[in-house]
C-alpha cells in the first residue's frame, strides 16, 4: 500500500509541483523521447553518448525535471536502434543486431510496417515488464546481481557465445568461423591484466582495439549497402512498394508469451551490472527460437524473432536502473553517465535516495510509465515516416547512409581512425555475407570476447584455481545452460531428421 | 609583424579543451564546468573535445601534434603519468607546459561493510596471516591506483595481489559483492554507497572535512600523506608566453568563481589552484614516484615492446590480400577458385600470424598460468580448426557457390574506392566539402541522373547535418583545412 501511495505521489509530481509548472514534465518527456529515438536511430550515437551530450542542457533545470528528461532519452534509445535495424539492416544500437535478423527479412518482403509495429509493441511491453520488476523487486534483485563475480561473468559470456548455435541452423560451421574470427580480432589492444599492447604494431589508435561501434556500423550498414549494390538489378525489381501496415492484434496476442519471456530475460540480465542489453537481446532470441513451434521461420521474418529481442532490449533498461538506484553502481555505460549527471544536481543515486528523496525516485518510476505511453505514440506516428524514407531511390539512400555511417563512426571517439575501421569492416562484412558467413555471430563475439577473457583471467588471478568455474554455483549453472544451448539445437535437428526418416520407412 | 601573433590578439578563435575520456567521465564533467564558467571571462567560446582511448595517450598525442598556439588545451590528470612513462611514443612529460592544477583528491582505500576489514589495521593483519592472498582491485594495471597499492604494500611491508577491473565502477562493484577485498580509489567513490562501503584509510595529513569519519594512514603509523589524484590543464611546450599567461589567468578566474566552488563541493573534491611553476613541481615529484613504483610493479620504463619481425607479418598480409582479388579474377577465367575457401584460408593465415606474434608476449606473472598470450592462442587455434572445417566442406562440394548472375562486383569496387577517397578527403578538404563530393559522386556512381534533384538532395543533407549534429546535438564532426 505504501508503494501505491508513493507511486501516486510520483505521478502527482509529474503533473507539476509548487516549483514546477504543470506543463514542464510532460514537455521534457516528449522532447526526451524524440531525442532518444533519434539518437538510437543514428548509428554511432549510443544512449551513453546521447545522454552525455544532453547533460549540459539540464544544468538550468530543476533536479526532478532533469532526471525525468534523462530517463526519457535513456528509455527510448533502444527502440530507435531497432528502427534502422529493421528498415535498412543497420542496427543503431548493438542490441538491435538481434532484431535485425528477422526484422530486415520482413522489410525485404515488403512489410516493414509489420516488423516496426511488432518491435515497437514488444519494446513497450518489455519496458513495462522491466519497470514493474524494477519497482517491485529491485532490492532482492540487486542482491543477486552483486553475486556475479569474475567466474559467473565468464560463464555468462560463454553462455552468450553458445547462442550462435541456435541462431544459425543453415551455416553452422560458417557461423562458428565468424564467431572465432570476432573473438580473435577482439584480442587486439592493451591487455587489461598486464597492460601489454597486443597486435597493435606500434599504433596508438589500436591500444583500445577496434572500436566496437564503428566495426558494427561497417559490418552492417556498409556491408549491406555493398551487398545490395552488387545485386542492384535483382533488388529493385523484387519489391517496389513497402507497406506501412502494422501487425494485427491477433498476431501479437499469439506471441504474448514470447514478449513477456523476453521482457523477463531483459530485466534480469539488465540488472546484472556489466551484462547489458545486447546479451539480453541475444539470449531472448535464442530462447524464443528454442521454445518456438516454428523455429525454421527464424531468420526469414518471424514475428517471434523480432518481438523477443525487442522486448528484452526494452526491459533491460529498467533492469539496469536496479543497481543504479539500489546500490549506486552503474550497470552500463549509459547509467554511468546518468550517475555523473545526477551528481551534478546534488543527487547521489543509491539506497539513501529512497529515504531522503522518495518523491524523486517514484517520480522517476512514474516517468517510466508515462514515457512508455509517449513512446508508443511517437513510435506509431513515426512508422509511416520510416517506411516513406526507405522507399527513396537506393541511388540516393545509399550514399546518404554511407556518409551518416562515417559521421557516426567518427563521433564515437572523435577519431578518423575509426572511420577507416568502419570502412575496413564494411568490406569484410560484404565479403563474408556474399559467401554465406553470417555477421551477427561476429558482432556477438566482439561483445563477449573481451568479457570472457577479462573475467577468465580475473577469476584465475583471484582464486588461483581452475575449479572455481565449477564450484561457484552461479557459474556452474550458467555453464550447464551453455552446454544445453550449444547441444539442444543440434540434437533437436538430429531427432527431427531421424523421425522424418522413420516416417518415410513406415509409409 | 610577429611570427606568432600575426598581429591579432590572443584569443581570437575558439579554445578547445581536449579530454581523454568519453563524454560523462569524471574529468569530462570537470572540463565542461571549466569551459562553461570560463566563457563568462573571455569573449571567445571554450569547447570540450573528447579524444578517448589508449589510457590518455591519444589525447596527449593530439595536443602534442597540434600547433603550439594556445588554442588546444589538454585536461591533464595524474593518471597520465604512468601511461606516458611506460610507452615509447616519441614525446614525454617534458613536452608539455603545465598551466594550473584545479582539483585534488587524496588516494584512499575502501572496503565493504560486509567484510571484517574495518580499518587498515585489519587489512594489514589479514594480509600478514596469508601473504599474497588478499585481493586489491582498481581500474587498470599500471594505473595511478595500482601504483598506490604497490606503494602501500611497500610502506606497510605486506603482500597482496592486484586485480584490475578495467574501470573504477566495476572494481567498486567487485568489492561490494565481496569478490575483492580492498578497492583503491578516492573518498568520493563511496558517495551514495555509504551503507555498503567504508573508507579504511586516506592518504592525507589530517582527517578530511568532507569525510571526517575516515582515518588517515598516519593514524596507523604509515607515512602516506600527500598522495593525491590531481586534475589540471596543460598546453604543448613552446606555446606563446602571452597565450600561456592568458590561460593561467583565465583558469585562475574560474577557480575563484562561485559556480566553480559549488561544483567542487558537490563533487566533494578539494579545490586548489597551483600555477605553472608549482604545478610543474608536483608533476615532476609524482612522475619520480610513479617511475619507482612502476618498476616495483614489474613495468619497464619507456620500452618498446618486443614483437615479431615485421617482414614476416607483411609477407603474410600480402599473401592474404593477393588471394582475395585472385578469387574474383580466377573464377572469371573459368577456373573454380571458391571464395569461401579463400576466406577460410585467410582466416587460418590470420590465426597463424596472431599465434606467432603472441609468442613474443611477456610470460605470465608468477603464480599464474594464464598470461597475455593464452587466450589469443586459444582463439587462434579455434579459428584454424573452423577454417579447416569450412575448407573441407567446400572441397567435398557441400558448399555450393551461390548464383551470382547479373551481379556487379565492379560497382561495389567503384563505390568502395569512392568511400576510401572520401575518408582521405575529409582531413584535407574539410568535412562539408568532402561530404558534398561523396554524396554527389555516390549518387552518380549508382546511376542517379536527375542532376538538379541530386544537387538539391546533397545540399539538404549537408544542411541537416549542420543543424542537427553541429548546432543542436553538438556532436563533433571531423575537421579539415577548408570547411
Amino acid at each position: 500500500m505504501e508503494l501505491l501511495a508513493n507511486l501516486a505521489a510520483g505521478f502527482a509530481a509529474l503533473l507539476g509541483t509548487e516549483t514546477i509548472p504543470w506543463w514542464q514534465p510532460m514537455t521534457v518527456i516528449t522532447i526526451g523521447i524524440t531525442i532518444g529515438i533519434f539518437v538510437g536511430v543514428m548509428p554511432g550515437l549510443s544512449a551513453s553518448t546521447g545522454l552525455a551530450l544532453m547533460v549540459p542542457f539540464t544544468f538550468g533545470m530543476e533536479p526532478l525535471i532533469a532526471i525525468v528528461f534523462l530517463v526519457a532519452i535513456y528509455t527510448s534509445c533502444a527502440y530507435g536502434g531497432t528502427i534502422t535495424a529493421i528498415a535498412i539492416n543497420t542496427p543503431g544500437t548493438p542490441a538491435a543486431v538481434a532484431v535485425a535478423m528477422d526484422g530486415y527479412s520482413l522489410t525485404k518482403q515488403g512489410q516493414p510496417g509489420r516488423a516496426l509495429g511488432a518491435s515497437l509493441i514488444a519494446n513497450v511491453m518489455g519496458g513495462l515488464t522491466g519497470a514493474l520488476i524494477l519497482i517491485l523487486f529491485s532490492f532482492p534483485l540487486a542482491k543477486i546481481a552483486l553475486k556475479f563475480g569474475p567466474p559467473a561473468f565468464f560463464s555468462l559470456a560463454v553462455f552468450g557465445l553458445t547462442i550462435v548455435a541456435a541462431m544459425e541452423s543453415k551455416n553452422r560451421t560458417k557461423a562458428f568461423f565468424s564467431t572465432a574470427l570476432g573473438l580473435l580480432l577482439m584480442t587486439v589492444g592493451l591487455d587489461i591484466i598486464n597492460a601489454h599492447p597486443r597486435f597493435t604494431f606500434g599504433q596508438t589508435e589500436l591500444f583500445d582495439g577496434f572500436s566496437f561501434i564503428p566495426a558494427l556500423i561497417g559490418l552492417f550498414a556498409l556491408g549491406e549497402i555493398l551487398l545490395n549494390i552488387e545485386k542492384t538489378g535483382a533488388i529493385q525489381t523484387s519489391v517496389k512498394t513497402f507497406s506501412s501496415k502494422l501487425p494485427r492484434f491477433g498476431e501479437m496476442w499469439k506471441i504474448r508469451k514470447n514478449i513477456f519471456k523476453g521482457g523477463a530475460i531483459g530485466a534480469l540480465v539488465g540488472a546484472v551490472p556489466g551484462a547489458g542489453a545486447t546479451i539480453a537481446a541475444f539470449v531472448a532470441y535464442g530462447e524464443a527460437k528454442r521454445s518456438s513451434k516454428e523455429p525454421e521461420k527464424f531468420g526469414t521474418g518471424s514475428l517471434e524473432g523480432i518481438a523477443a529481442p525487442s522486448a528484452a532490449a526494452g526491459a533491460s533498461e529498467g533492469g539496469a536502473l536496479v543497481p543504479l538506484l539500489t546500490l549506486g553502481i552503474p550497470g552500463s555505460a549509459a547509467t554511468a553517465v546518468m550517475i555523473g549527471a545526477l551528481t551534478l544536481h546534488n543527487i547521489t543515486p543509491g539506497p539513501e535516495l529512497f529515504k531522503n528523496n522518495p518523491v524523486l525516485v517514484y517520480a522517476l518510476f512514474a516517468s517510466l510509465f508515462v514515457g512508455i505511453a509517449f513512446m508508443l505514440l511517437v513510435g506509431f506516428l513515426g512508422t509511416k515516416l520510416w517506411v516513406k524514407l526507405i522507399e527513396a531511390p537506393r541511388a540516393v539512400l545509399f550514399p546518404v547512409i554511407m556518409t551518416i555511417a562515417f559521421v557516426g563512426s567518427f563521433a564515437v571517439k572523435n577519431s578518423m581512425f575509426d572511420v577507416y575501421v568502419c570502412l575496413g569492416f564494411g568490406v569484410l562484412g560484404w565479403l563474408l555475407r556474399r559467401n554465406g558467413f553470417p555477421t551477427a555471430p561476429l558482432v556477438l563475439a566482439m561483445i563477449l570476447g573481451k568479457m570472457a577473457e577479462t573475467n577468465f583471467r580475473q577469476a584465475l588471478l583471484s582464486e588461483g584455481t581452475w575449479t572455481v568455474f565449477f564450484t561457484n554455483p552461479l557459474s556452474l549453472g550458467l555453464l550447464i545452460l551453455a552446454v544445453f544451448s550449444l547441444l539442444w539445437p543440434i540434437l533437436k535437428e538430429r531427432r527431427k531428421r531421424s523421425s522424418t526418416e522413420n516416417q518415410g520407412q513406415n509409409a | 609583424m610577429s611570427v606568432v601573433g600575426m598581429g591579432a590578439e590572443y584569443p581570437d578563435k575558439t579554445i578547445k579543451i581536449v579530454v581523454h575520456t568519453k563524454p560523462g567521465g569524471a574529468i569530462d564533467i570537470m572540463a565542461r564546468q571549466v569551459a562553461q564558467i570560463a566563457m563568462s571571462y573571455t569573449d571567445e567560446s571554450v569547447v570540450v573535445v573528447n579524444k578517448s582511448g589508449g589510457s590518455g595517450l591519444i589525447a596527449m598525442a593530439n595536443t602534442y601534434y597540434s600547433k603550439p598556439d594556445g588554442y588546444t588545451v589538454l585536461a591533464f590528470p595524474a593518471a597520465f603519468l604512468a601511461p606516458i612513462q611506460t610507452t615509447d611514443i616519441g614525446f614525454g612529460l617534458e613536452n608539455f607546459q603545465y598551466l594550473a592544477c584545479m582539483t585534488v583528491s587524496p588516494e584512499a582505500i575502501i572496503t565493504s561493510k560486509n567484510s571484517d576489514l574495518a580499518t587498515f589495521e585489519d587489512i594489514l593483519s589479514a594480509a600478514k596471516a596469508e601473504p599474497g592472498k588478499q585481493k586489491w582491485c582498481g581500474p587498470g594495471s599500471g594505473s595511478l591506483d595500482h601504483l598506490m597499492a604497490v606503494k602501500i604494500w611497500d610502506k606497510a611491508g605486506m603482500e597482496a595481489k592486484w586485480i584490475p577491473y578495467g574501470g573504477g565502477g566495476p572494481a567498486i562493484t567487485a568489492v561490494m559483492g565481496n569478490h575483492s577485498d580492498v578497492y583503491v580509489g578516492n573518498p568520493e567513490d563511496i558517495l551514495g554507497r555509504e551503507e555498503n562501503l567504508r573508507i579504511a584509510a586516506v592518504a592525507n595529513p589530517t582527517r578530511l572535512d568532507s569525510f571526517p569519519f575516515a582515518p588517515t594512514f598516519t593514524e596507523f603509523g604509515i607515512d602516506l600523506t600527500d598522495d593525491v589524484m590531481w586534475r589540471g590543464f596543460a598546453v604543448k611546450k613552446g606555446t606563446d608566453p602571452k597565450a600561456v599567461s592568458y590561460l593561467v589567468d583565465l583558469l585562475h578566474k574560474v577557480s575563484k568563481d562561485e559556480r566553480w566552488g559549488k561544483f567542487v563541493r558537490t563533487m566533494r573534491l578539494q579545490s586548489v589552484f597551483l600555477e605553472d611553476e608549482e604545478f610543474t613541481q608536483v608533476v615532476n615529484r609524482d612522475a619520480e614516484s610513479s617511475k619507482t613504483y612502476l618498476r616495483k610493479a614489474g613495468f619497464k620504463i619507456g620500452s618498446v615492446p618486443e614483437s615479431a619481425p615485421l617482414p614476416g607479418i607483411l609477407f603474410a598480409g600480402a599473401v592474404m590480400f593477393l588471394l582475395l582479388p585472385g578469387s574474383f579474377v580466377l573464377r572469371r577465367k573459368g577456373k573454380k577458385l571458391s571464395q569461401v575457401a579463400v576466406i577460410s584460408l585467410i582466416g587460418i593465415a590470420l590465426a597463424i600470424v596472431f599465434f606467432f606474434e603472441s609468442t613474443y608476449f611477456p610470460p605470465p606473472r608468477e603464480g599464474t598460468v594464464v598470461g597475455a598470450a593464452t587466450v589469443p592462442q586459444v582463439w587462434a587455434l579455434l579459428l584454424t580448426i573452423l577454417g579447416l572445417l569450412v575448407f573441407r566442406s567446400v572441397s567435398v562440394g557441400k558448399d555450393a557457390e551461390p548464383n551470382r548472375e547479373g551481379h556487379s562486383v565492379r560497382s561495389v569496387i567503384r563505390i568502395t574506392l569512392l568511400a576510401a577517397l572520401y575518408t582521405i578527403l575529409i582531413p584535407l578538404a574539410g568535412f562539408f566539402t568532402a561530404t558534398m563530393i561523396m554524396l554527389v559522386g555516390g549518387m552518380l556512381v549508382m546511376g542517379y541522373r536527375q542532376y538538379a534533384k541530386l544537387i538539391l538532395i546533397a545540399a539538404a543533407v549537408l544542411v541537416f547535418m549542420y543543424i542537427v549534429f553541429l548546432k543542436t546535438l553538438v556532436v563533433p564532426l571531423p575537421e579539415g583545412v577548408l570547411l
